[in-house]
């Protein structure tokens, strides 16, 4: 037992580094309660290309390009970068569609659901459990064989995830170029810590994030397979660092009904994290590690961001997510299909291999 | 451990008839697409010019006046959201709470910059003030239904992603 919190050592280390760079991050600009949040930056980023109308709501977050390229760069040195795919393309893409939408319903990746925790957002809770249940359900039907990623591993043209490191490296540089792209000027994508500082936190926690593997649904994932507490206890890192900069700075304010960025209606909540965590299961991380493994060159995961981009991009134009007024009836019909698709598709299985 | 074959079929038949009945709100809801220039924030300084008439109205005692110019200002622009504050700030002053607060949740439906940082009039302040005094006040026991509304607008105004 002692030598698997010896293993999990450097995890839980990055989580208190993502706790404290998320805490630290809102203090600096970034909104409250989401210093760093995968789904909210992608809904900006979509925006800030022209790929949705919300003009509150679009900015190209530093934080999230830094993610990437810290990992590549990370990967590179490591001599881990690898040009390697799996799965089928739109199966990806539809699996990253779904974590972009539970995501929105949510308001909030895991992360984000760690950092509103950390803040104090009681009605982040039902999140927290959704996120929790949906894990266990997939690891569950994978009992059934493969969902996702069907397929030996094969190695791809480096050529490819070479191109999309220089072309997130240019969309990097673009962001420090006023008015290249589209920029709010009020609301959620106003505010923002200074890009310098929001890039070096990124390229700093995608490193040491690749260098560890860390990922919010994998360490709950490993906590029921390993049926121990270790691997969890990187989760409650990043909670434990954040809530400690929040009490420091005063952010901290336990309460359920003003809480920012947070609607009441924990049924939702608790579904939509749960169809993250049940498609994180299947497509091998979460929304946060699927852009780390995108940087170390798993073409997988590249399909699974460019899913999770298209479906910030629509969750904003066909109004899919929750807002602080709840969540609209086209995100719950959403999250629901997911979960019917999802379930259906492992129905679909017959392959069992527990 | 698997699941067995019927216990997904009736999981996925749940989530469908579930949706089924979650798509009939689909019916005659306002499109999802946001409105692209609700968001967009008029400046300040011509907000404020554009409230001249009435704030001077209100200085002067002439309330009727400034209260016809803003329910007039409130059905047909410009600057609807700010016009709907002014009416929750009468309200407010007339110890009306319940309409008061209805006014500042119809001010954010209007124009949902009306409450950010550098908004005309500070609003979000001033209205932040107003709920947080409500909540301790008078409505600390027995608050109305509008105390949904109160929760609603104090979630929006502290901020975080939308």
């Amino acid at each position: 037992m002692r030598g698997l919190w010896r293993a999990h050592r450097w995890t839980v280390a990055s989580g208190a580094l993502l706790g404290l760079s998320g805490a630290l991050l809102a203090v600096w600009g970034n909104p409250v309660n989401t210093g760093i949040c995968i789904s909210c930056f992608l809904e900006n980023a979509a925006g800030a290309l022209g790929l949705h109308g919300n003009p509150r709501m679009q900015y190209i977050r530093p934080e999230l390009l830094g993610f990437f390229l810290g990992s590549a760069a990370a990967a590179v040195l490591a001599r881990e970068f690898r040009a390697r795919a799996r799965g089928p393309g739109l199966h990806l893409l539809g699996l990253g569609f779904l974590m972009a939408v539970g995501s929105a319903v949510f308001i909030g990746c895991p992360v984000k659901a760690m950092l509103r925790l950390a803040g104090g957002d009681l009605t982040a809770v039902a999140g927290a459990v959704g996120l929790v249940a949906g894990v266990r359900l997939g690891i569950a039907l994978l009992g059934r064989g493969e969902l996702g990623l069907g397929g030996p591993e094969r190695p791809a043209p480096v050529l490819v995830p070479a191109g999309v490191v220089v072309a997130v490296a240019v969309l990097a540089g673009l962001a420090f170029v006023p008015g290249a792209l589209i920029e709010s000027r009020t609301g959620g994508g106003a505010q923002h810590a200074p890009a310098a500082v929001s890039l070096v936190a990124g390229l700093v926690l995608g490193a040491a994030c690749q260098r560890t593997r860390f990922c919010i649904t994998g360490a709950v994932r490993d906590a029921f397979l390993l049926r121990a507490a270790a691997p969890a206890a990187a989760v409650v890192a990043v909670v434990a660092a954040a809530v400690l900069v929040n009490a420091f700075t005063g952010s901290f304010s336990v309460g359920y009904y003003d809480q920012p960025g947070a609607h009441l209606q924990w049924a939702w909540s608790a579904l939509g994290m749960g169809l993250v965590g049940l498609v994180a299961v299947i497509a091998g991380g979460c929304p946060f590690r699927q852009i780390i493994r995108a940087g170390e060159g798993d073409l997988d995961a590249a399909t699974v961001c460019v899913g999770m981009v298209l479906g910030a991009a629509l969750v904003q134009s066909w109004g899919l997510g929750g807002t602080t007024a709840g969540v609209p009836p086209a995100g719950r019909v959403a999250v629901l299909l997911g979960l019917a698709g999802v379930l259906g598709l492992a129905l679909t299985r017959k392959e069992r291999i527990a | 451990m698997a699941i067995r074959d019927r216990w997904l079929a009736v999981a996925v038949a749940a989530c469908l008839a579930w949706a089924g009945v979650e798509a009939r709100g689909l019916v005659g809801a306002r499109p999802g697409r946001p409105d692209p220039c609700a968001g967009r924030p008029a400046p300040a300084a011509e907000v404020e010019d554009a409230f001249l008439g009435v704030r001077t109205a209100l200085a002067a005692g002439r309330r009727e006046r400034a209260l016809f110019d803003l329910r007039r200002r409130a059905e047909h622009g410009p600057f609807p959201g700010y016009a709907e504050f002014w009416l929750g700030e009468l309200a407010y002053e007339e110890g009306a709470y319940p309409a008061a607060v209805r006014h500042y949740r119809a001010a954010v439906d209007r124009e949902p910059a009306v409450y950010d940082r550098g908004a005309a009039f500070g609003a979000g302040k001033v209205v932040a003030g107003r709920l947080e005094a409500l909540r301790s006040g008078p409505w600390a026991r027995n608050p109305p239904p509008e105390v949904r509304d109160l929760y609603y607008l104090q979630r929006r105004i502290a901020g975080g992603c939308e």
